[in-house]
């Protein structure tokens, strides 16, 4: 039962294969895959593409770098999978199987550990296998998918952690957050939570220091290594250029609603800058439509950016690769959105941060609503890797429109909500909480703190957008469902209770 | 709250297995020296019983582990039988934590036939069946339960 104080009789593999209602499950779990997966090769015979982050990720597996503008983790998963079949189906196979992989090893723990209801698992199992959005997640040249499965890991790994810890455990666990660390800069808070969990679990020394030098030892060292390679191919010493450059997009985003702060007031080393973004500024300011007037990449990419143009305007070697160019504006861009925030805080929470709340609570499809965003034909490099004959990506689907993703916007929105009342019912009712085993209520408290991290490292870090928040809808769906029949089912035998121990009371 | 608190002394519910009042099952248990198998046919009438199914690792099989060793002076007259499904090095590892030799009410091992889960239809551990002087089954719990109500089942 939900939440009970106990734990499966068997050890977790022996378990997975041997449980009557497992095998089942497994059987189900794999028919609904061949056809969730066929549905959507019928549909999209190719993968869908983002551009440019597809792109990039092909350049950067093609000339087989160490950095790249995105993470590069999912450059050298390209070049794995290419060196058994350069297929674009093998590549969408192999992502989707990892997703269902990973989610498998979640939903099999969570029924291993918490032993839900048999009906209530079964539920949470056909909704989240058949959930629409992983065959069209796994089928983008895009780090989301591998992003998403190597979340999954990671978070069961937690769970696995507050059970039981295992040097073997401890050590796969340090690699999983490297390998997601590679792939995806939203995995910054990962080992934050990891250690976190680590020092204040109830375990071991030995395993908390085996579990925390891992971590350390291999972030460090990858970390180390991104820096030696930028310095060598930019000249400029960094981990993510990308985070410079969204930092000062972000920040723009309110200081474009500030009155104009004169260039002699900023620090020197911003002054030529800051006068080409007060000029920006003073010119879209009386437009009809502000190309800014959403959050998105604007202040990233459009080449009418101010970022973009103060770029091109000092760069001294011209030839030098857009890469070396882009990634050497990076540490002053860090710092000059850093110094914006801290001039005009308000503005940022105002015209930044508030918005990108929204989209947290309701986050745009955007790249996951439209097939290859509208357009008939792919990049050369998409060609060229792929063995392409020509550059169209042709679909059964009668418009581009993926339909389907806009109602997980909604979803989202309602299964947070579920998710959060849920939550605090059970801590505002003691009788209830009470009921709740130990082990439980560890994982809760996990389960919350991730929720949160989450939420603010996606409101501060990018513009939010619906393929970033698959990960947190998978679990949090879960948690939300777990949650809301543990209340239920004994919310009503309390209040039973409740009643009959009262009534004789009264007549008393 | 009050009543919360008062339901709370209660003590957890037993489980409906439909064995109510059958007499102990004949089964092997490979006890812990790993070279004797005990058949629980040889178990003689006078003395109550307590089957007590575990999981090493799990943290509510421990409690109720440590819960029975604790309270082991006002429980000294019924006989544990503790096992597991789980492999011998992990029942045996489970065994020294406790240093369940210390006692003599009690025998571990490992179900190596699976016999306890398939007879209870077990979904979970820890798993408490608790038989009266006349071996017949009074109550099987799942989950962890307090020491005084395993003497009172025992007993009653």
């Amino acid at each position: 039962m939900l939440f009970q104080q106990t734990n499966s009789a068997l050890p977790f593999k022996q378990w997975c294969w041997q449980d009557k209602e497992n095998k089942k499950l497994l059987w189900f779990t794999a028919l609904a895959m061949v056809v969730s997966f066929s549905w959507i090769k019928i549909l999209y015979p190719f993968p869908n593409f983002i551009p440019p982050d597809s792109y990039s990720y092909l350049e950067a597996a093609y000339n087989n770098d160490f950095i790249g503008i995105w993470a590069i983790g999912y450059s050298k998963f390209l070049r794995l999978v290419s060196s058994f079949s350069n297929s674009d189906l093998v590549l969408v196979i192999i992502q989707y199987l990892l997703l269902q992989g990973s989610l498998m090893y979640f939903l099999f723990t969570i029924r291993y550990l918490l032993l839900p209801g048999k009906w209530l698992f079964r539920i949470m199992l056909a909704a989240s296998v058949l959930n629409p959005l992983l065959p069209h997640v796994a089928n983008f040249v895009s780090s989301d998918c591998l992003f998403t499965a190597l979340s999954l890991i990671w978070f069961t790994q937690l769970l696995w952690i507050i059970y039981r810890q295992t040097a073997t455990l401890l050590v796969i666990h340090a690699l999983v957050i490297l390998l997601a660390f590679t792939i995806r800069y939203n995995a910054l808070y990962y080992p934050v939570i990891s250690i976190a969990l680590l020092i204040f679990n109830n375990m071991p020394k030995r395993a908390k220091r085996l579990g925390i030098v891992s971590i350390v030892i291999l972030l460090s060292v990858f970390i180390g290594s991104t820096q030696t390679e930028y310095s060598i191919k930019t000249g400029t010493v960094q981990y993510s250029a990308f985070g410079g450059w969204l930092m000062a997009a972000n920040a723009l985003y309110g200081y474009a609603h500030a009155t104009s702060q004169n260039p002699s007031t900023v620090p020197l080393r911003f002054r030529e800058l800051h006068s080409i973004v007060n000029h920006h500024m003073d010119s879209i300011k009386n437009l009809p439509v502000r190309p800014d007037q959403e959050i998105g990449v604007y202040y990233m990419w459009d080449f009418k950016s101010p970022l973009r143009v103060y770029m091109e305007s000092h760069i001294e070697n011209k030839q030098a690769s857009f890469l070396k160019r882009w990634s050497s504006m990076a540490p002053l861009y860090a710092a000059y959105g850093r110094y914006l925030i801290a001039k005009h805080p308000w503005l940022y929470i105002q015209y930044y941060a508030w918005p990108n709340f929204q989209r947290y609570y309701v986050p745009p499809t955007l790249f996951m609503g439209v097939y290859n965003w509208g357009n008939e034909t792919v990049d050369p490099i998409a060609m060229k890797w792929f063995g392409w004959k020509d550059n169209t990506v042709p679909t059964y689907s009668r418009d581009k429109k993926i339909v389907v993703t806009e109602y997980f916007s909604i979803l989202l929105a309602i299964i947070n909500l579920i998710y959060v009342l849920g939550f605090i019912t059970l801590i505002s009712i003691p009788a209830l909480y009470k009921k709740c085993a130990d082990y439980s209520r560890s994982i809760l408290w996990l389960m919350l703190t991730f929720w949160v991290s989450n939420m603010c490292f996606s409101v501060l870090s990018a513009p939010i957008e619906l393929r970033y928040q698959i990960f947190p809808l998978v679990i949090t769906f879960t948690f939300g469902i777990l949650l809301i029949a543990f209340i239920i089912e004994n919310g009503w035998s309390i209040a039973t209770q409740s009643s009959e121990e009262t009534q004789p009371a009264t007549a008393l | 709250m009050l009543l919360a608190g008062l339901s709370s002394c209660a003590g957890r519910r037993p489980e409906k297995t439909g064995l109510e009042g059958k007499a102990l099952p004949s089964f092997k248990i490979l006890l812990s020296d790993s070279t004797t198998y005990f058949n629980t046919k040889s178990i003689s009438i006078g003395k109550p019983i307590v089957f007590f199914y575990f999981g090493p690792h799990c943290p509510y099989s421990r409690l109720q582990m440590e819960e029975i060793i604790k309270h082991m002076t006002s429980l000294k007259d019924i006989s544990f039988y503790v096992f597991t499904q789980w492999s011998f090095d992990e029942m045996k590892s489970f065994y020294q934590h406790y240093q369940l030799n210390k006692y003599p009410n009690i025998k571990a091992g490992v179900d190596y036939t699976n016999f306890f889960a398939d007879y209870f239809q077990v979904q979970g551990v820890p798993y408490t069946a608790i038989y009266g002087r006349d071996i017949k089954l009074h109550k099987a719990f799942v989950g962890s339960i307090d020491s005084w109500q395993i003497k009172e089942v025992a007993e009653n």
